[in-house]
């Protein structure tokens, strides 16, 4: 019988033993792979989505593989541990250490493979259901069919082949030194008191300060570019906060008399630090898939809840009708623009629609942009050519749009704000190259030199559509940002044969009343090459499918890993009971009474559920505090009720894990 | 008369139906400030009758008293807080706290009990003082021996001042050496404090320092010896009587000499 066929035999013959380590292994390869199916799916909108959240995906999906991997690994871990004994036995028998590694290496692997197997089968089988609620939730859209995903699997294979090689040279590697009766002896050994060290903590600190330094004081690219020590370091920071810091409270604690021996003080604290000792790693896990969804579910239920507001700021003007001039502009006559106007106007009043027209003329400039210092600034290809609106059509736009009306002399500009932006993010480290102190117009041979008076708020234009985004990321289309200046600079522009395109609006109030008439009559016009249409009802719709989406995608994800998490705690906490069993009857026989047991459970389990969550709370609050830089400010209420509901998960964990303790305690009596 | 029972019997009965007497209608009474040994063969229902009057088990029919108080009919958690304060224990095992350090393992009755802090630390100093274990309060359980150990629990056992102190087997895991120790700070306890002790054991060796010995067998009581004056004269006495209960000699653990 060779050592293959060794191997085999004894997984074959155990199947039960071997169960959980497989049966959890399946469970995180089919949600990564579930995943990485939705995330390379070919739906028109779900690439819309991934698209444009793409870096906010690939650190989900680069948080999940880590989850994958923690959770792996400790499973693995607990289960070679808990066969310590049979271990001790085989090379007692004479058995090698290669030759054991080798047993261990062959059977991680065939578990492995397994696993990935029916983890790729379960995943597919569960994505067409998951697919199929999907596709009722988007408006019965059909775009979510089934696919064969190759890709998908060939990653998935590929990485959990990987790490399963990882995790079993790892488990060799940790176990090189141990002695056979160290093995044969495992569970019989005092346990030491956990301790804390001084560095460790030190290295905890550093973690966090670390990543308050990489997240607070970067640039938007530099944020991206981090990305990957972003989410790592607070992780390891989390970790040793766990296995050290409470440990030197634990420690602190004890030293106090006056505290410890004031009834059960005594035994809650004592076991407490054994408890967090033994779990720090679930803990880290919990906090992690905490964090991940407290921090998606905010961000994605605050731009649900606040897509009309949103989209009203960014894209203020319910149909906007402008005309390709760059490239196009000898296409279009005044006649058949005309015409377009009229169509539009038509179908608004056969709606019997109410809206207010007018039309401004833009002024398309080459420009260089300098910083205080007239430095220049570097801008992307498809970023070279401004908009120039004179400050009157601001001002009859804004009077339209019930916006503030602005003054402002020759020689100076005014750039657009977007929301929730203030004023100092315009000289902030974060916008650094976005915004320019002063700009070069370039006509023919001449060069008109302004200087930025300030920025406003009101968006008079359809400036930042973000159904366009994916092409302005590809660099397929130009980004036209727009600036108002004083009407004589405007003119003296014009003069110099600057460009013009034909802008024309229709302002209605009550827009998302007829989103589908607006939508219908964008649609007409798709297809004309000449002319651009944006609308807000458009950019409403693509906000709330993206939002939707991404919502249902992370509450999805995040339950999941709750789940996995909250089971791994059971089950540890449950195997601890009745571990402990002969320990918790000694000290009913010395005279603790079943109510005090109770109460040293219920603060136990209190502790053990919430410091996760209160730890990934305060880390979401910390994240949220720099998305709200990046983005707009209007997460509190969202983020709010997404801790509510967390808070409840974690109240009925602490009831499921409170209720095990206890039946278990009634038995030992 | 400190402890009264009446009428013990323990009934074992398996899931076939086969039946076990235990305890067969076994009475006992203890003085104050006796010092009282139980010896028999194996089975002969020593621990079941030490684990009833300890009361976690209960008795098939009879009555406990202590004080006067009968102690079969108090509630679950009347009985925990009646163990708490007049019971202490010492077993073959040592049954210390491995979550504890020794200091915290002697104060945790009183702890439980409210006691001040500043009380708790003095009864603790001056248990550990009369035992001599001072130099190992701060030491956690694995790292003392067996006989410091089992002295850690006489300490625990002491230290709320109980009305009776049960001992099984309290150097069944010990060497002679560290019996004789135990031994002697038991016997120490006894003649300082005057506490009421009674001790299981199979040791004739130890049961030699007990000031009176019952022997039982099969749930019944055997015999009843005194000791005199000479300790030694009285450790041949008890040698004798196992021998004549049956010659088990396997049940004598340990000849000291």
């Amino acid at each position: 019988m060779t050592l293959l066929r060794f191997t085999l035999n004894n997984v074959r013959r155990s199947k039960k033993r071997y169960l959980a380590f497989f049966l959890s292994s399946t469970f995180v390869i089919a949600v990564f792979y579930v995943y990485l199916l939705f995330m390379l799916h070919p739906s028109d909108v779900i690439n819309n989505v991934v698209k444009i959240i793409q870096v906010l995906m690939i650190a989900a999906e680069f948080l999940i593989f880590m989850f994958a991997f923690m959770f792996i690994w400790y499973t693995m871990n607990t289960f070679i541990k808990s066969r310590s004994v049979e271990f001790g036995m085989f090379m007692m028998l004479g058995m090698t250490k290669m030759q054991l590694n080798r047993f261990i290496f062959i059977e991680t692997m065939m578990i492995g493979c397994l696993s990935i197997v029916t983890g790729i089968v379960s995943g597919t089988i569960f994505s067409k259901l998951f697919l199929m609620i999907m596709s009722q939730i988007l408006n019965g859209d059909q775009s979510f069919s089934f696919y064969m995903p190759y890709t998908s699997i060939v990653i998935t294979c590929v990485v959990f082949i990987v790490l399963f090689v990882f995790i079993s040279l790892i488990t060799s590697f940790t176990n090189r030194n141990k002695q056979i009766i160290d093995l044969l002896q495992a569970h019989k050994k005092p346990r030491r008191f956990p301790t804390f060290s001084i560095w460790l903590m030190l290295l905890s600190a550093a973690c966090f300060i670390g990543v308050y330094k990489l997240a607070f004081t970067s640039n938007f690219v530099e944020i991206v570019l981090y990305s990957i020590p972003i989410l790592i370091l607070p992780m390891i920071g989390t970790y040793f906060l766990y296995t050290q810091f409470c440990m030197l409270t634990i420690y602190l604690l004890k030293r106090r008399k006056s505290f410890m021996y004031r009834k059960i003080s005594l035994l809650t604290i004592s076991d407490l630090a054994y408890k967090l000792k033994d779990n720090a790693r679930v803990l880290l896990m919990l906090t992690m898939v905490n964090l991940f969804s407290l921090i998606m579910l905010c961000v994605n239920f605050g731009h649900l809840w606040t897509t009309e507001n949103y989209v009203k700021l960014l894209t203020p003007v319910a149909i906007q009708i402008s005309n390709e001039v760059l490239n196009h502009a000898d296409d279009l006559d005044q006649a058949s623009w005309t015409k377009v106007i009229n169509i539009v106007g038509e179908t608004l009043k056969d709606e019997q629609v109410e809206f207010i027209k007018e039309h401004v003329n833009l002024l398309h400039v080459i420009y260089e942009g300098y910083d205080a210092n007239y430095n220049k600034i570097v801008l992307p290809d498809n970023f070279q050519t401004i908009r120039v609106m004179s400050h009157s059509d601001f001002n009859t736009l804004a009077e339209i749009l019930d916006k503030d009306e602005i003054t402002m002399s020759e020689g100076e500009y005014v750039q657009f704000l977007p929301p929730p932006y203030t004023e100092d993010v315009v000289s902030s480290k974060l916008m650094e190259g976005v915004y320019f102190e002063h700009a070069n117009m370039l006509v023919g041979q001449q060069t008109f030199s302004l200087t930025r008076k300030g920025v406003t708020e009101d968006i008079v234009l359809n400036e930042f559509p973000i159904a366009n985004v994916l092409e302005v990321i590809k660099l397929e289309i130009d980004v036209f940002e727009t600036i108002i200046v004083h009407d004589d600079t405007y003119d003296q522009l014009q003069q110099a044969g600057a460009s013009t395109q034909w802008v024309s609006i229709f302002h209605i109030d009550n827009w998302i009343g007829h989103l589908n008439t607006i939508l219908y009559i964008q649609e007409q016009f798709k297809a004309v090459e000449e002319i651009e249409v944006t609308t807000t009802a458009e950019e409403y719709y693509v906000n709330k499918q993206l939002n939707g989406t991404g919502t249902f995608i992370t509450l999805f994800i995040s339950l999941l890993f709750f789940i996995a998490c909250g089971s791994i705690l059971y089950f540890k906490i449950y195997n601890e009971l009745e571990r402990d069993t002969t320990h918790y009857r000694k000290l009913f026989r010395i005279g603790v009474t079943l109510q005090e047991m109770k109460n040293v459970f219920s603060i136990q389990m209190f502790i053990l559920c919430f410091i996760p969550f209160l730890m990934a709370t305060i880390l979401t609050f910390f994240a949220l505090n720099l998305y709200q830089t990046v983005y707009y400010d209007l997460l509190c209420v969202s983020s709010v009720s997404v801790l509510g509901v967390f808070f409840l998960l974690h109240v009925v964990l602490y009831f499921i894990l409170r209720y095990k303790c206890f039946t278990v305690l009634r038995r030992v009596i | 008369m400190l402890l009264q029972a009446e009428q013990l019997t323990k009934i074992y009965q398996s899931d076939k139906g086969a039946v076990y007497k235990a305890l067969d209608e076994f009475s006992i009474a203890i003085e104050e400030g006796e010092f009282v040994g139980i010896m028999g063969p194996s089975g002969s229902g020593k621990t079941t009758l030490l684990n009833i009057l300890a009361t976690i088990d209960i008795p098939t029919s009879g009555s406990i008293a202590l004080h006067g108080q009968e102690l079969t009919t108090l509630s679950k958690r009347k009985l925990s807080l009646f163990r708490r304060r007049q019971l202490g224990f010492v077993f073959q095992d040592f049954n210390l706290i491995e979550t504890l350090t020794i200091e915290e393992n002697i104060a945790l009755p009183l702890v439980l009990d409210g006691i001040a802090v500043k009380d708790i630390e003095d009864r603790v100093q001056e248990v550990a003082v009369e035992l001599g274990i001072q130099s190992i309060l701060k030491k956690r359980t694995y790292e003392i021996s067996g006989g410091q150990q089992q002295r850690v629990s006489i300490a625990r056992a002491m230290i709320h001042e109980p009305s009776l102190i049960l001992a099984d087997e309290p150097t069944g895991n010990l060497d002679s050496k560290s019996s004789t120790s135990v031994m002697h700070s038991f016997s120490q306890m006894h003649e300082h404090k005057k506490t009421t002790m009674l001790m299981v054991t199979h040791d004739p060796f130890c049961a030699s320092y007990c000031q009176c010995i019952i022997i039982i067998k099969d749930g019944k009581p055997y015999t009843e010896l005194h000791k005199g004056n000479n300790q030694q004269a009285f450790f041949q006495k008890v040698l004798d009587t196992m021998s004549l209960l049956g010659g088990h000699m396997n049940d004598i653990a340990t000849i000291h000499t």
